[in-house]
C-alpha cells in the first residue's frame, strides 16, 4: 500500500478539503501509521487516548499492526477492514477514522463519529400533562435507543438505508416482525428504494415519496416527535421510518383517526379520554364550517336564527362597510397572516405579536367599524378550535376558507355541497391500502374499543383490524 | 379493495329506499288515496322489500359477475334492452331526485335559487362520486347513514304530539279502487331498488348478507309506513297540499312556531339523504354504462348524460306539478313494466342449480 498514493487520491477525491486530516504517527518501533478523518465529526479526544497514544507506545517491531490495533488497541465502537477507496471515503464522511500503512493490505476503519446531539427533551409540539416526556432528537441513533428502550424484543427489526445522492442520509425502517404485515414492509421497503433525490434533510423529504398522489389535502403518513407514540403504533402493527438529521418520526399506514388519539388519553381515565376524543371531533368540524354557516345564515337563511340573536347580530353589523361574506374572509386573512408571522418571528417578538395581533389589531378594527364583534368572535373561536387537532392545521385553515366561500356564494346549499363532497374525498382516500377513515368507513365494531370512544387497555385484547397485521391477539 | 362489504351494501340499500320516500311520496300517494294512502304506502313497500330480496339474491349468487354478462349469457342481445330500460329509469330518477332537491330548497332555504347553479354545482357532486370505486359510495353511505337516521327520527319524533290518529279514518271507506291508483301512482318513487341489480357483481356477500338485508328492509318498511301514518296523522286532508312533508310541519302547523327556526335542521337532514341517494343513482348509471357499453373513458358517457339532464331539467325548469303529473302517468306505467321484467329476471337468475357451488 503506497500511503502517498492513497494519501493524494484521497485528497483529490475530497478535492483538498481543509477538514480532512491526514496524521502520520511514529511508533516507539519506528514504524509509521498514517490515521485519516474528519475534523469535527469524530472525538479527537478518543482518538487521541485510545487511538493514538497506545500506537506511539507500541514498540514491538515485528508485532501486525493490523492485529495489534483491531484486538488490542481499539476497544470502542465498530471497527472493520476494508480495500475500496469508495467505501473508506464514505465512511470517513460518516464519522469513521481510517487507519493504514505501508505494510498493511487492508484499511482498517474504527468508528469514533462524534455528531452535536441535543438531550431528548419534551418536544413543543406534543406536550403531556402526564405521561413520558422523551423526545426525539436529530440523531437516529440516540431515536433508535429511545425505540429499544421500549420495545426489548428480539422481535424488534431494523433495516438500515442509505437515501440521498449527495446527504446519504441514514434512513431506518423499524417494525416488529412478529405484528408488521410483511406486504406492508415489502411495499414501504420498495417505495423507499425508489427513491431518487439529491438529499435527504428531514424526514418530511420522505413524505411525499411516500404518498401515492402528490396533490392531496389531508396527510397520508403518520408523525410523531414521541418515542411512547412511535412505540405505541409499532406495537400496533405499524413501521416507523426514523431519518438521520430528523427528530421526527415516521409513521404508516396512517389514519385520520390517529388525529382525534392524544397520548394523553392513554394516561387518563377513560371517561375522560373519550369524552377529549368526542370534543376534539366536535372542534374540528366546527372550526371547518362555523364561519361558512354564519355567513350562509346570515346572507341567506335569516329566518332560521332565533329572533333574540339575530337583533343581537343586526345591532353588531350595523355601519359595517363589508358584507358578511368579506367582513369574514378578511378576519380569516388576517388571521391567518398573524398565525405564520408568529411562527416565523422570533420566539419574544412572536409572543408581542400575537398580543398585538389579538388585543390591538382586533379590538381596533372592531372599534374602527371596519369588522363586525361576532365576525371576530366566529374566528377566534374556529381558531382556538382547529388547534385541538394540532396534527391537520393547515388542512382545518384550508377547509375553513373553502367553505367560507361556498357558505358566502350558495348558502346551506354550499356548506351541504362541500360537506358531501368532503366526505367522499375522505373516504377514497387511503394510506397503504388501508382506508383513511377507518374503522368508521369501512365500519370495523371491533377498532370501535379504541375509537371515538376509548375502552381500558385490558378489554382491548386485540390489535386494530385497520392496520394490518399478522398477529391479531394482543394480550 | 374495490368490492362493497355486506355492510355497505345494506347501508346503500337503506339509502336507495329512503329516497324520496319520506320527501314528496306521502303527498303524492295521498292526492290520489286519500284516506287510504297509508295503506297504499304498505302494499308498495312490501312490493319493494319483494324487489330488494331477489335483487339481493340475484347479487349473492353472482358475486364475481356483472348483471350485464349473467344477462348476455341467458337472454343474448335482449340484455341490452334491459340495461337500456334500467337506465332510461335512472335518468329520470335522477333528474325526480334534482327536482325534488331543487323544489325542496326554495320551499324551505332559498326564496330564490338559480337553477343553472343549483344543476351544475349538483351534477359536480355526483359525477364526483360517480368517477369512484363502489366502495367510496359504500363508505360514504356508511358514514352518513348514522346522522340521517337519527335526524329523520328526530324530526318525527319533533311533531307527534301535534298527530290526531283518528283523522283519517274510516279506511277502505270507498273499496279498493283508491289504494290500487295511490299504489300505482307512486309506483315510480318506489321503482329504484331495482336498479340494485346493478351492483351484481360489485359486492362481497358474507353469509348473513341476505338475512340482514330482508331484516333491515323489514325494519325501513315498518319505519316508512309509520312515517306516512304520522304524516298523514299530523296533516290530516291538507296532506295534499304539503308536497315536501317532512320540512314543512312548522309552516303548516301553527302551535309550533318555535320549531320554524328548527326548519333547517330537517331541511340539511333530507337534502343531504336526497344528496347521497342521488350520488349512488348516479354511480349506478356509471355501473350500467361501464358493464354494458366497457367504454374505456367515462368522460363522454357521463357527461352525455349530464347534459340530458340538465337540459331535462331546464325545460321542466324543476316544476312540481309537471313533475307529479309524469310521476302518476307514463313513468308509473314504465316503472311498473320494469318492475316486472326485473323481478322475473331476479327469479330466474336466483334459481339454484345442483352444481352451482356459490355462497349462501
Amino acid at each position: 500500500m503506497h500511503v502517498e498514493d492513497i494519501k493524494q487520491k484521497l485528497k483529490q477525491s475530497f478535492d483538498n478539503a481543509t477538514d480532512l486530516v491526514f496524521k502520520k504517527v511514529t511508533t516507539k518501533s519506528k514504524q509509521i501509521v498514517v490515521l485519516v478523518w474528519i475534523e469535527n465529526i469524530v472525538d479527537q479526544q478518543l482518538l487521541a487516548q485510545n487511538i493514538i497514544a497506545p500506537l506511539q507506545k507500541l514498540d514491538s517491531k515485528d508485532c501486525d499492526i493490523k492485529e495489534v490495533l483491531q484486538n488490542e488497541i481499539i476497544s470502542f465502537g465498530k471497527v472493520s477492514t476494508s480495500n475500496s477507496l469508495e467505501e473508506i471515503e464514505s465512511k470517513l464522511l460518516e464519522g469513521f477514522c481510517i487507519i493504514f500503512n505501508e505494510n498493511m493490505e487492508q484499511f482498517i476503519v474504527a468508528e469514533c463519529a462524534k455528531w452535536i446531539v441535543r438531550l431528548p427533551n419534551e418536544p413543543p409540539t406534543s406536550a403531556v400533562l402526564e405521561g413520558p416526556r422523551e423526545g426525539f432528537v436529530e440523531d437516529i441513533i440516540s431515536n433508535t435507543t429511545l425505540l429499544r428502550r421500549r420495545l426489548k424484543t428480539k422481535h424488534l427489526k431494523i433495516e438500515d438505508m442509505t437515501i440521498g445522492n449527495e446527504t446519504n442520509s441514514s434512513v431506518k425502517l423499524i417494525y416488529l416482525n412478529n405484528v408488521a404485515d410483511p406486504k406492508l414492509v415489502q411495499n414501504v421497503k420498495e417505495q423507499l428504494n425508489n427513491i431518487v433525490i439529491d438529499g435527504v434533510v428531514d424526514s418530511h423529504y420522505l413524505v411525499e415519496f411516500l404518498t401515492n398522489k402528490q396533490q392531496q389535502i389531508f396527510k397520508q403518513i403518520g408523525s410523531t416527535e414521541k418515542p411512547d407514540i412511535a412505540t405505541a403504533k409499532i406495537l400496533e402493527g405499524r413501521i416507523a421510518i426514523l431519518c438521520d438529521g430528523s427528530p421526527i418520526a415516521l409513521t404508516v399506514p396512517y389514519i385520520l383517526l390517529e388525529d382525534l388519539q392524544s397520548s394523553n388519553d392513554y394516561y387518563t381515565t377513560t371517561t375522560r379520554a373519550t369524552i377529549m376524543r368526542y370534543l376534539r371531533l366536535f372542534a374540528g368540524i366546527i372550526a371547518i364550517l362555523l364561519p361558512g354557516l354564519y355567513i350562509a345564515l346570515l346572507s341567506y337563511h335569516l329566518k332560521t336564527i332565533p329572533i333574540k340573536l339575530l337583533i343581537t347580530i343586526t345591532n353588531s353589523i350595523q355601519g359595517i362597510p363589508l358584507p358578511p361574506f368579506l367582513e369574514v374572509l378578511f378576519i380569516i386573512f388576517l388571521f391567518e397572516i398573524l398565525y405564520e408571522a408568529s411562527l416565523r418571528m422570533p420566539r419574544y417578538v412572536g409572543l408581542a405579536l400575537s398580543v398585538v395581533g389579538a388585543l390591538i389589531l382586533g379590538d381596533t378594527a372592531v372599534k374602527a367599524g371596519l369588522v363586525s364583534p361576532p365576525a371576530v368572535l366566529i374566528v377566534a373561536i374556529t381558531g382556538v378550535m382547529s388547534y385541538t387537532l394540532p396534527e391537520q392545521i393547515s388542512q382545518i385553515s384550508f377547509l375553513r376558507i373553502v367553505f367560507t366561500f361556498l357558505g358566502g356564494l350558495l348558502g346551506l346549499y354550499g356548506i351541504i355541497i362541500g360537506g358531501i363532497f368532503l366526505i367522499g374525498y375522505l373516504v377514497s382516500l387511503d394510506s397503504f391500502g388501508v382506508p383513511y377513515l377507518a374503522p368508521f368507513a369501512p365500519y370495523i365494531s371491533s377498532d370501535q374499543k379504541d375509537g371515538l370512544t376509548r375502552s381500558s387497555l385490558a378489554k382491548m385484547k386485540n390489535r386494530p383490524s385497520s392496520i394490518p397485521n399478522i398477529n391479531k391477539k394482543r394480550q | 379493495m374495490t368490492e362493497l362489504t355486506s355492510k355497505q351494501y345494506i347501508c346503500i340499500v337503506v339509502f336507495i329506499f329512503f329516497t324520496s320516500k319520506l320527501v314528496t311520496m306521502p303527498s303524492l300517494v295521498f292526492s290520489t288515496a286519500n284516506n287510504d294512502a297509508i295503506i297504499s304506502v304498505l302494499i308498495n313497500t312490501l312490493i319493494e322489500l319483494i324487489t330488494i330480496s331477489l335483487c339481493t339474491l340475484v347479487i349473492i349468487r353472482n358475486p364475481k359477475t356483472t348483471l350485464f354478462d349473467i344477462l348476455k349469457r341467458k337472454i343474448g342481445i335482449l340484455a341490452y334492452l334491459v340495461i337500456g330500460l334500467l337506465i332510461i329509469f335512472l335518468l329520470a330518477r335522477i333528474l325526480y331526485c334534482f327536482q325534488e332537491l331543487y323544489s325542496f330548497f326554495l320551499e324551505t332555504l332559498y326564496d330564490d335559487l338559480n337553477p343553472y347553479i343549483f344543476i351544475f354545482s349538483a351534477l359536480c357532486v355526483c359525477l364526483f362520486f360517480a368517477f369512484k370505486k363502489a366502495t367510496v359510495i359504500g363508505r360514504t353511505c356508511e358514514i352518513l347513514l348514522w346522522f340521517i337516521l337519527i335526524g329523520t327520527v328526530l324530526s318525527l319524533l319533533s311533531n307527534l304530539e301535534y298527530a290526531s290518529f283518528t283523522q283519517n279514518m274510516p279506511y277502505l271507506e270507498n273499496g279498493l279502487s283508491p289504494t290500487l291508483s295511490g299504489c300505482k301512482d307512486a309506483m315510480f318513487l318506489f321503482g329504484t331498488p331495482t336498479c340494485l341489480l346493478l351492483l351484481t357483481g360489485k359486492v362481497k356477500p358474507n353469509h348473513h348478507l341476505f338475512k340482514n338485508t330482508l331484516v333491515v328492509t323489514s325494519i325501513c318498511v315498518v319505519f316508512c309506513v309509520v312515517a306516512c301514518f304520522i304524516f298523514y296523522a299530523t296533516f290530516g286532508n291538507s296532506m295534499q297540499y304539503v308536497l315536501f312533508s317532512l320540512s314543512e310541519y312548522s309552516q303548516y302547523d301553527p302551535y309550533i312556531l318555535e320549531l320554524q327556526r328548527l326548519i333547517w335542521m330537517s331541511a340539511v337532514i333530507d337534502i343531504s339523504k336526497l344528496f347521497c341517494s342521488t350520488c349512488c343513482l348516479m354511480y349506478l348509471l356509471k355501473a350500467a354504462l361501464v358493464d354494458s357499453f366497457r367504454f374505456k373513458s367515462l368522460v363522454l358517457p357521463l357527461l352525455t348524460m349530464s347534459a340530458v339532464i340538465i337540459i331535462v331539467g331546464i325545460l321542466t325548469r324543476f316544476d312540481t306539478i309537471f313533475w307529479f303529473d309524469l310521476t302518476k302517468s307514463y313513468l308509473s306505467y314504465f316503472t311498473i313494466a320494469l318492475i316486472l321484467i326485473c323481478q322475473i329476471i331476479c327469479l330466474v337468475l336466483s334459481i339454484r342449480r345442483k352444481d352451482d357451488k356459490t355462497i349462501n
